[in-house]
């Protein structure tokens, strides 16, 4: 019995089979050497065999299929191990300069290797940090999924303002361990790193259905907060956030440290040499970024300011003389895909209760014809306004509030 | 109090090709101290493993007593280590001034002697840098600037400076640090004899402030109006020996 067994393999980067048809199968014990020309495509093959026993022997299994994982294992931990093994076994004819202050490994971990039969050793290193990845990887999808502890967790989306607040603050946490490796990489490879990182939280963010990122709105149950909430607290806190930001920025710049910042930008070496620490300095840089601003609040302030716009351009003599008028039209709930976001996040109580109000959900027709009559004569003095095309929806809240 | 850089059984090797082996060496009996040697014996290598750019595969490196073996290159500079680059490596976005101050408010730099009194405190060190660009720095790097002969050119991008100012710009960035030991890598090299020889004055005046000298260089004769001792290297066997002749 094989221990693995390839058949057939292909594997094309766009119009290039860098891979045609290799099958291989692999006994126990067996040493299996791959020989070949320069860019004949041992590596490739390498790394989709390793994806493929990686998807399909641990990680299918353990969360009983999904898309997710299988498009992290193949893609991500691939990567990841070919990052992690370059990062170790990369030249650094300097290994001790950044000895101090750098994550140290415990025992021998970073120089041992497990000797296997046939004469193959492998460094504990890479294969305690490939061990590490996938049981984090797997735990935590796990926990978020299978726990009643991880869907509270997922259930704080349902406060979007607690949400952001501790996703910025996760994302912070989470970016000091994840800049002891990172920031050993340097120029280019470190924008590759950071890109690859990157977007597999993003395929994260994106595949989990209670988000639904695909489907280009963010966090829905922002969606169910009223127009006087989008206005003020959130349009306010979004600017304050953004000129403290700036003057951070600034003051950093102006700062021993700012100019540590751009001494390594323009020669790292001659930065170290005049005494300049680019790791610690990197980190001060690195994990505060990462906190930002959640594209979350984006949706909601660029609504706003889209509404602002649109009375302010009403006005402007570029479409006034040309006789162009601007207005906006705002429904809520209609029947797209969008409705189904929102029986997932604001629940199907609030969704059938709004239907229930208005006697049925809007279709695209509603405000399709809106749109139309704001386009004809028949609206030619109907100017910078934003025409609410929701069957009554915000006419009926203040209402139900005030107890008319 | 005087600096005491030394090193016992250095040696450095890439894959095959060992480049140092058992150099040992001692600035602390010379204030000055030049090297000369024929391409590719590997002088600046010699450098990078004393300042701690490069990490020795044998021996052992100290600074005061201290065995700085293990530390790197920013380490070593905060405790008065300080290199000038064979090929001068400005801060191209910055301003001459602007390059001159980050060695300032770095390692001796404007936090003086309390800073090699707690080398190992970085975040003391940080704190009393406190007011960052305070006017101490601003002094410092002007005073450097004036001692290269380049505070004229403060306000220029270090861009566009030519290779000259350059050098001095090498220079003037290494003193703002106050150095306890200055490693000169052909500092002169590339120059023209006249432009080498505007160096010279320089260097001699940091000699008499007290800063350890140890500089490598092609010519002798620059060498000699400044150094105490001069050793020559010769490249034997593919490894760096090291004989002292006297001046």
């Amino acid at each position: 019995m094989g221990l693995l067994t390839v058949e057939a393999l292909d594997l094309r980067y766009g119009r290039f089979r860098a891979v045609r048809g290799v099958s291989l199968s692999i006994l126990r014990g067996e040493v299996v050497a791959l020989i070949g020309a320069n860019r004949a495509g041992k590596t490739t093959f390498l790394r989709a065999a390793v994806g493929w026993a990686l998807q399909r022997l641990f990680l299918e299994r353990a969360a009983r299929g999904g898309e997710l994982l299988p498009i992290l294992s193949t893609f991500g931990l691939a990567i990841v191990l070919d990052t992690v093994m370059f990062q170790i076994f990369g030249a650094n004819a300097n290994a001790n300069a950044n000895a101090k202050g750098m994550l140290q490994f415990p025992g021998d971990l970073a120089f041992a290797a497990y000797d296997l039969p046939g004469g193959i050793s492998v460094g504990k290193l890479p294969v305690w940090m490939l061990a590490t990845a996938i049981v984090v990887l797997g735990g935590l999808h796990l926990m978020l999924t299978r726990t009643t502890l991880g869907r509270r967790i997922r259930a704080t989306a349902m406060d979007p303002f607690l949400a952001m607040v501790l996703g910025a603050v996760a994302v912070g946490v989470l970016a000091w361990p994840i800049s002891l490796f990172m920031l050993r990489l340097k120029g280019g490879e470190f924008s590759i790193g950071m890109w690859v990182l990157a977007s597999m939280g993003q395929l994260c963010v994106k595949l989990d259905p209670m988000i639904q990122g695909e489907t280009a709105s963010s966090l829905i149950s922002l969606n169910a907060c009223g127009a006087d909430i989008w206005r003020d607290p959130i349009y306010w806190g979004a600017l304050a956030a953004m000129t403290l930001l700036l003057g951070a920025l600034f003051a950093l710049l102006r700062s021993r440290e700012g100019l540590a910042i751009q001494a390594i930008r323009d020669g790292e070496e001659a930065a170290l040499s005049l005494g300049v620490r680019p790791e610690r300095t990197k980190r001060l840089l690195f994990v505060p970024a990462s906190f930002g601003i959640p594209n979350e609040a984006g949706y909601p302030v660029s609504n706003v300011i889209l509404l602002v716009w649109t009375m302010m351009a009403a006005h402007q003599a570029q479409f006034k003389s040309r006789g162009i008028r601007l207005n906006a039209v705002a429904p809520v709930p209609v029947e797209t895909p969008i409705l189904m976001q929102f029986r997932a996040v604001p629940g199907d109580a609030r969704v059938d209760n709004d239907i229930a109000r208005l006697g049925r959900a809007g279709t695209a027709l509603d405000v399709a014809l809106v749109v139309l009559f704001l386009c004809s004569a028949a609206a030619r003095w109907i100017n910078g306004a934003n025409i609410a095309a929701d069957g009554g929806h915000e006419g009926s809240t203040p209402a139900e509030v005030l107890g008319f | 109090m005087t600096a005491t850089l030394k090193a016992a059984g250095i040696g450095k090797r890439f894959g095959a090709l060992a480049v140092l082996q058992g150099i040992d060496f001692d600035v602390s009996s010379d204030a000055a101290i030049g090297i000369v040697g024929p391409n590719g014996v590997g002088k600046s290598t010699l450098m990078a493993v004393l300042s701690g750019a490069l990490a020795p595969n044998a021996g052992r490196i100290e600074m005061d007593g201290r065995d700085i073996t293990g530390l790197g290159a920013a380490e070593r500079a905060g405790l008065g280590v300080m290199r000038t680059h064979q090929i001068p490596k400005p801060f191209g976005g910055l301003t001459v001034l602007e390059n001159v101050l980050v060695g300032a408010t770095h390692a001796g730099g404007a936090l003086g002697a309390a800073a090699y009194e707690r080398p190992d405190d970085w975040h003391a060190n940080a704190a009393h840098a406190g007011d960052a660009l305070g006017p101490a720095a601003h002094e410092l790097a002007l005073e450097a600037l004036e001692t290269a002969g380049m505070r004229s050119l403060a306000n220029r991008p270090a861009e566009s400076l030519e290779l000259l100012d350059r050098k001095r710009l090498e220079l003037a960035r290494a003193l703002a640090t106050r150095p306890k030991t200055l490693l000169l890598d052909e500092i002169g090299g590339g120059l023209t004899d006249a432009e080498a020889e505007d160096l010279v004055p320089m260097i001699k005046g940091l000699r008499e402030k007290g800063v350890w000298i140890v500089w490598i260089a092609h010519s002798v004769h620059l060498l000699l109006q400044v150094v105490d001792r001069l050793i020559c290297v010769d490249a034997g066997a593919a490894s760096m020996r090291m004989g002292s002749l006297p001046p």
